[in-house]
């Protein structure tokens, strides 16, 4: 009963800090039974029984504690729960229950509420809501758990289950707990740091350190944060591996194991979860009890570590070497960085199995692979200019290659994928000061399921095209390197070598320059689907271009080829330099509009290429860009910086957004995803083919007027149009939100204009109380300047007029839904040290924002007030000018 | 350094006899012909337990093979299979003892059998007729074994150098590495290869130059006529990490040897020219404290860069991989920790965190970004080619150049070299020389490394137009810049660049072979290189459009032919004089005359006109006035189209260069040979090693 035991004292810390009502005790209790019921149901290894919740729990409910007395009927406690709600606060149940109540409801109650029960009742209603919506809520879930205990004990069901479920959800916890626990935590977790460290690599050492911490751990509320910690390092992956996660996470993909029919689908999510967790118990167990056999993911586990070399391995067999090469989580030179070992779905003699029975680490690659994106902009900001920035940039991307493929994704682009390669020529580094912000631009794959999936076979970057003969030799030399049967290689590999001498390498090389030209021909139109065509068509289309060549000089073999060319015979043809040299200038003064290559600023030129053009650009290149799922994504990784508040605007400008949708009221926003991976560093989608103000003034030296009349057409055009439309619908919308969360720090190299003419502001980093060096330039309540109302068509155009009429429609839209809007930033202030709530009220004075007071016509008068005195505010300018000065971005 | 034992019983001895070391002893009664063994149980434990004295065993098998070999021969049958047991040990200092005497007994047959080679006889000599191919089949096996030993086993690094003693003592017994009869034991058992692919990885900077010769060597063997394994599996070798560490062994080792040159080259600043070189060259063979043995930047390592380049595709993509591992420019510190237990290069990602956060990234020069292989080889090669008048210096520039010929042939290579993202600060060494000074200017730009290569070309174009032509370096030095050119023309890739020193470069070089045509013409095609340099003018003129950036530049070549017309005038009236009378330069004079059509109809035409306007004009035309009046008469002017100006031969080993690698083998072999010599210390090591250790251990 070793596993009840662990539960239980896991459980009795929990039971001390809460308030402790009779009910939530039972609560506790039943947890515990259920706990109970698995493992023994796993000892007893049946399958799922059909049994009800109820009636397992009365089955088992003899063999508990006999102490709890108030252990009648399970199902008493929700329903005294309801029951009790029911007394008290009718209205309430009433609310929860009916088909308005929503996430966003849900969780405002629960921040507000003082009563227990209702939070009680409140962490069960979780479960009912998709992850999807409650995954929104996150952070407001973590701050909360973090800072109010009360609320704590009654999501944490809620959260170790979602858990046990994903470990995407759990890195997810993980990264926000670490963030957000940040300040408070240092002090406590300083001590038993080692502790922890050492444990994580021992799975089984791991039961006695938890009862090691619940003693040490006195006070409850650290006891909790301290739970969570060990929560997101061990406990969670031990439990949330397989094929659980498979069902969820890939439910629409098609299912790995197509014979695999069972009852697996038309069970929920809770019970296969709690499969998940007895079968691992059950795992655990039947290893403690073959006594001190050590599993595999044991030994590696301690490997791992950096006690490895107190642990002296004796000689290595060569062979035992090659079966399983060793763990090196996060040892970029070893090539093998983000790889746990596991090996559970390598499908042995056509069998899979259907879940990860080995220990190894879950959440680890993924978080290696952040933590050494983080490291290299760690080390970024040393380098002196951009240049070699950028140079070293590229060179760490490389060395992040050597471990790629592997089993990780990048967390905020929701499809399941693999991460294959990263295009380590297109990471470029940002603009900014201090910091080395950058972009990397990954090549992903993908797939059903991360875990089970097949990964693609490692690709060399040379190997564009692997010949033929090529091919043939690694698989007969893999099949013949069995030790055993030398000889056999021997005399295998002697006649291999005649033909390899005589016409496998030198007809290689010397192909390469036929056939590679053609992979590596510049020609645009070329999709990568149908590349074998491809190849012949832009052959023949650049004869054709050239119009000098004929195609038969392409098929010529190397013999030939080289007699032919010391020959160099004229032919009759005439050519025209004058000709050439037209087309020569046609080439520079055609073609997309491109932003030099500045070597001060290499961001611009990269940002600028369109989307589709560098990621077809890139698929040619890639030695993947033949996979069917082959995919391009970009990422920006900032370091450095205090990502939680951009979370925060994030969370804003989605139900804003959403908002808006609702009310049908035209603006645009694009809000940003963000990844907080800690409390200065994460990820920044960045946003696709737009590029700053700033940049576009510095590149096209136009104003930003002409520059819309040189990108989409003449002033009457279609194009045009639509961009100032899209235009003036994405201004009204970001001057609302810079009003209401009084975004700061504005200047052109924050704002960005797209290839279809939005305004999107991004760099949330001062809002709300904080402002840059608390300067008080900015007094105005959102930037708009002259230059952006010339785009719009000057002050008397209609499109001004529509502007403003955006925002009221916005405003009172925004005005109508506030309490969505609210929760979020309220429940995210509390106990908070982010520095956008270190001043003043700052929920108040948002509040204030929405002018509840005003009616319509009084909110209009005021919306003319704030755009004109915000396009004629003085401070606007100053901040601009000061921006140029100081850091040479224009005006 | 003798054994305690020796000290303690010394009195003891008798005073006629000098003072003997204990192993002496053990030897001595080896050699007599005894059996020593029979009387003493614990002989061949004593034996393998007390430090090699190498020299001493060296020099008496040497004197009883010629004295009583019939005593020897059975002697040394029984001490090779001895130390065949002892190598199986668990025991760490014997089988480091075994490793040692093992090395010393092969080396010593080899050297007596020098003159007949190392073949039948003296293999039964060595180990006895009956089941040689299994004892050394085992030894193999055991060598390979201990290069898998993990890092964390102390000590294992003097073991992996003992066993890399061994083997390459047997890949060394003959100068002419085809005649080694050793190797075919080397080709039989392939592991070896995943064992040094191995080691590579895992601690590329102790053993990284030991892989690199022994890598080589094991490619030169029979390298065209039969088989050899290492070839096949080298050539689809994909282990990124491994050809990623083998490039980042030799770019260290190249590039420590740059940083000796630019240190001496400054030290050196106000001294004479050839003194500083002399002193230079001298110096490094002496001072250079690098790895292991390795005194110099060996040929071999830039022939194990030939091999990986030739043979391996994937090592292509290794070439622009920045060293980021400390230990890469810290190479030099490395020999002292030989002695020290083992480094773990390897640590787990969250202590290296923990350390990186707190350093203060002092050392800051090493994240320049330019320490990658191909941009640290070519400022070797910079350095390198100047000395090219010294005939072993002019050998390793060719190898240099051999090594760009393939790099330049290889697709992907030149995608990266063109790739304006990847950018390199190259700094190239020019030979001082009267018309132009010396800039020593150290903060350029950075730039992709086609421009690097092409100023590389171009600097051996100027400097290298002397007396003692070196033929075949321009050779391939033309044949370089045709590749470059080639992969711009097929791919429209537009470099930015100033081509303009380059066509001055090639016309320079132009006449100055007709102005050696009286030395030159007696051995070598003069003509067959001036068609090359032609063709490289043709290629601008008749493909500029793809591959140039602007307008403007191909307006230039135009005006720099037309400029330098009497240049070509002159070649095609030196082309004209062989063409017609009967010589064996013949054809390819002819060739020449008509590949200089186009440049011929360029200048005859454009020279008209200019004259005509010239004659207008009373001043000077300024180049504006050339370049405008090139501008407008395009029009009038039709040239003729030359098939296949960026084809080439493509390289090809075999038939052009196998003579050279021979020789270059030969050189590598003999160099080991030469520098041969055990440190037998490390026994003393790696006893002190284990006995601090023995505290931890309990």
């Amino acid at each position: 009963m070793m596993f009840f035991r662990r539960h239980a004292q896991k459980s009795t810390p929990q039971q001390n800090s809460i308030v402790t009502s009779p009910i939530s005790i039972n609560l506790e209790k039943i947890k515990i039974t259920e706990d109970e019921h698995e493992s023994t149901e796993n000892e007893l290894s049946t399958t799922p029984t059909a049994l009800s919740p109820i009636a397992k729990t009365v089955t088992f409910s003899n063999e508990i504690d006999s102490t709890i007395t108030t252990n009648t009927i399970t199902t008493t406690t929700t329903t005294s729960t309801t029951e009790h709600l029911s007394l008290k606060h009718p209205g309430l149940l009433r609310l929860f229950d009916s088909t308005v109540c929503t996430v966003s409801i849900v969780i405002t109650y629960l921040f507000s509420t003082k009563e227990p029960m209702v939070q009680e009742f409140l962490g069960r209603k979780l479960f009912e809501y998709p992850d999807e919506e409650l995954d929104f809520y996150l952070p407001q879930l973590i701050n909360m758990y973090i800072h109010i205990p009360s609320i704590s004990s009654v999501i944490h069901t809620y959260l170790t289950t979602r858990c046990c479920q994903s470990v995407d959800f759990s890195l997810q916890c993980a990264w926000l707990l670490d963030a957000y626990i940040a300040e408070q935590m240092k002090v406590a977790k300083k001590p038993n740091s080692a502790v922890l460290d050492f444990s994580l690599q021992c799975a089984w050492l791991l039961d006695a350190y938890i009862a090691e911490q619940m003693k040490v751990a006195k006070k409850p509320n650290s006891a909790v944060r301290f739970l969570f910690d060990i929560l997101y390092e061990k406990y969670k992956p031990k439990i949330c591996y397989k094929p659980t996660t498979i069902n969820n996470i890939g439910s629409n993909h098609h299912r790995l194991d197509e014979e695999e029919n069972e009852n697996a689908t038309n069970q929920d999510d809770d019970t296969k979860s709690e499969r998940a967790l007895s079968q691992d118990n059950l795992m655990a167990s039947m290893n403690r009890k073959r006594g001190h056999q050590k599993s595999r993911s044991d030994v590696s586990g301690i490997i791992l570590s950096r006690y490895k070399h107190s642990l002296p391995m004796m000689n290595g067999e060569p062979s035992k070497h090659r079966r399983q090469p060793r763990l090196c989580l996060g040892d970029l030179s070893s090539g093998r960085a983000f790889d746990n070992n596991c090996w559970c779905f390598e499908s042995v003699n056509g069998f899979r199995r259907r879940e990860c029975t080995c220990n190894a680490p879950k959440l680890a690659p993924v978080r290696e692979f952040m933590t050494a994106l983080i490291n290299i902009g760690k080390k970024l900001p040393h380098v002196p200019t951009k240049d070699k920035k950028t140079q070293n940039l590229i060179s760490e991307m490389k060395r992040m290659n050597m471990n790629l493929p592997a089993r990780v994704w990048i967390p905020f682009y929701r499809f399941p994928h693999h991460v294959v390669r990263i295009a380590f020529t297109e990471s470029t580094v940002l603009n900014s000061r201090d910091r080395a912000p950058y972009i990397v631009y990954i090549e992903i794959v993908l797939c059903d399921n991360v875990f089970a999936s097949p990964l693609p076979i490692k690709q060399n970057d040379s190997k564009l095209r692997s010949t033929r003969s090529e091919e043939n030799l690694i698989e007969h030399i893999n099949n013949h390197q069995s030790p055993s049967v030398n000889g056999v290689i021997g005399s295998y590999l002697n006649c291999e070598t005649q033909s390899l001498d005589s016409e496998l390498i030198d007809p290689d090389r010397s192909f390469t320059n036929s056939e590679d030209a053609d992979i590596w021909s510049t020609s645009d139109e070329v999709t990568a689907d149908d590349q074998q065509q491809s190849q012949t068509q832009s052959a023949s289309r650049r004869n054709g271009l050239i119009g000098y060549r004929s195609n038969h000089t392409l098929n010529i073999n190397p013999e030939t080829q080289s007699i032919r060319s010391t020959e160099s015979h004229l032919s009759q043809q005439e050519i025209m330099p004058s000709d050439i040299r037209k087309r020569l200038t046609e080439v520079q003064t055609t073609g997309p509009i491109l932003f030099d290559r500045d070597p001060d600023d290499p961001s611009a030129a990269t940002l600028k290429e369109p989307w589709d053009k560098k990621e077809q650009r890139i698929r040619q290149a890639s030695p993947y860009g033949h996979l069917r799922n082959w995919r391009l994504v970009a990422a920006i990784v900032k370091c450095g910086d205090d990502l939680r508040h951009e979370l925060l605007a994030y969370q804003f400008m989605v139900r804003l957004k959403e908002i808006w949708s609702i009310e049908h009221v035209p603006v645009f926003v694009r809000p940003i995803n963000i990844l907080v991976l800690s409390n200065n560093s994460g990820l920044i989608e960045p946003i696709l083919n737009a590029v700053s103000l700033h940049q576009i003034k510095k590149n096209s030296r136009l104003s930003l007027r002409n520059y819309f009349l040189r990108e989409f057409g003449t002033e009457r055009s279609e194009e045009f149009l639509t961009a100032v439309r899209n235009f003036v619908q994405s201004c009204a919308a970001y001057s609302i939100i810079c009003y209401l969360l009084q975004v700061k720090d504005r200047h052109n190299g924050n704002i960005l204009l797209d290839d279809e003419g939005h305004l999107i502001h991004i760099d949330f980093g001062y809002m709300l109380s904080a402002t840059p060096k608390n300067l008080g330039f900015e007094s105005s309540p959102f930037k708009i300047t002259q230059e952006f109302v010339d785009i719009m068509g000057g002050l008397q155009s209609d499109m001004y007029g529509y502007y403003k009429i955006l925002i009221l429609r916005a405003l009172i839209a925004a005005r109508k839904h506030m309490d969505k809007l609210m929760s979020i930033v309220e429940i995210m202030q509390h106990g908070s040290q982010l520095n956008c709530f270190s001043k003043g009220n700052v929920t108040l004075g948002l509040r204030e924002r929405f002018h509840l007071n005003m009616t319509d016509e009084q909110l209009e008068f005021n919306v003319e007030k704030m755009v004109e005195s915000s396009l004629n505010s003085l401070t606007t300018r100053v901040y601009d000018t000061f921006q140029y000065y100081t850091n040479g971005i224009s005006k | 350094m003798s054994a305690d034992s020796n000290t303690v019983n010394k009195s003891f001895w008798p005073v006629k006899t000098a003072l003997k070391e204990k192993i002496v002893v053990l030897y001595d009664a080896l050699f007599s012909g005894d059996q020593p063994w029979l009387d003493n149980g614990h002989y061949w434990d004593d034996f393998f337990l007390l430090k090699v004295n190498a020299k001493y065993l060296l020099e008496e098998l040497e004197r009883t093979y010629f004295d009583k070999p019939a005593v020897l021969k059975p002697q040394l049958n029984t001490m090779f299979d001895q130390c065949l047991t002892f190598i199986n040990a668990t025991h760490r200092i014997r089988q480091l003892n075994a490793y040692y005497t093992i090395c010393t007994l092969i080396h010593t047959i080899s050297r007596v059998n020098q003159r007949t080679g190392f073949g039948n006889p003296a293999l039964d000599f060595l180990c006895g007729s009956e089941g040689a191919d299994n004892k050394f089949e085992t030894l193999i096996e055991s060598v390979n074994h201990t290069f898998l030993i993990d890092e964390s086993f102390s000590g294992s690094i003097l073991l992996k150098n003992a066993a890399f003693d061994v083997i390459l003592t047997c890949c060394t017994t003959m100068l002419n590495i085809n005649e080694n009869m050793l190797m075919d034991y080397m080709m039989a058992n392939v592991n070896l290869f995943d064992s040094i692919t191995q080691l590579l990885i895992r601690c590329p900077a102790s053993h990284g130059y030991d892989v690199c010769l022994l890598l080589a060597l094991l490619l030169q063997y029979h390298k065209y006529d039969t088989s050899n394994t290492y070839i096949i599996r080298f050539s689809v070798f994909d282990d990124e990490v491994a050809l990623t560490s083998l490039a980042q062994v030799i770019g260290s080792s190249l590039n420590e040897y740059n940083k000796a040159y630019d240190i001496e080259r400054t030290a050196n600043e106000s001294s004479s020219w050839w003194s500083s070189l002399t002193t230079f060259v001298g110096s490094a063979i002496q001072s250079g404290a690098g790895n292991r043995r390795m005194k110099k930047v060996d040929d071999c390592l830039l022939l194990a860069f030939y091999e990986a380049v030739h043979l391996n595709r994937n090592f292509i993509s290794a070439l622009t991989h920045t060293a980021t591992n400390s230990w890469t420019t810290k190479g030099s510190s490395l020999s002292s920790t030989d002695a020290l237990p083992p480094l773990i290069p390897v640590l787990s990602s969250a202590s290296m965190l923990a350390v990186q956060d707190q350093t203060d990234f002092s050392n800051m020069d090493d994240f320049s970004g330019s320490n990658n292989l191909l941009s640290v080889f070519l400022e070797y090669c910079s350095i390198i080619q100047q000395f090219s008048k010294n005939e072993d210096m002019c050998n390793t520039t060719k190898l240099c150049y051999l090594i760009l010929l393939c790099i330049t042939e290889d697709e992907f290579a030149n995608a990266t070299m063109h790739d304006e993202n990847v950018t390199f600060t190259v700094y190239l060494h020019k030979a001082p020389m009267r018309h132009r000074k010396r800039s020593s200017e150290k903060n350029l730009p950075s730039r992709p490394l086609a421009v690097a290569l092409l100023d590389l070309m171009m600097e051996f174009i100027w400097s290298h137009m002397m007396r003692n032509f070196p033929f075949d370096l321009y050779t391939k030095c033309i044949g370089i810049i045709q590749r470059i050119l080639s992969f711009q023309k097929r791919t429209r890739t537009r470099l930015s660049y100033s081509w303009r020193p380059l066509w001055n470069a090639l016309i320079c070089l132009l006449k100055f072979l007709q102005n050696c045509e009286s030395q030159l013409t007696k051995h070598r095609d003069l003509f067959q290189l001036a068609s090359r340099i032609i063709n490289i003018f043709n290629l601008f003129i008749t493909f500029g459009d793809t591959f140039l950036r602007t307008p403007e530049a191909y307006d230039e070549v135009f005006y720099e032919t037309v400029r330098c017309y009497h240049v070509f005038d002159n070649l095609y009236a030196f082309a004209f004089r062989y063409a017609n009378n009967d010589n064996e330069f013949k054809e390819s004079a002819l060739k020449l005359m008509v590949n200089l059509t186009n440049i011929r109809l360029i200048t005859n035409h454009f020279n008209t006109k200019i004259e005509t306007f010239s004659n207008t004009q009373n001043n000077p035309l300024t180049e504006n006035q050339v370049l405008d009046l090139i501008r407008n008469n395009y029009d009038t002017l039709a040239l003729k189209l030359h098939d296949d100006l960026d084809q080439y031969d493509n390289y090809s080993e075999k038939t052009s260069e196998a003579s050279f690698f021979a020789n270059i083998t030969r050189n590598t072999i003999g160099q080991y040979r030469r520098q041969y010599s055990l440190d037998t210390n490390s026994s003393v090591q790696l006893s002190n090693i284990l006995l601090n250790e023995v505290p931890t251990i309990s």
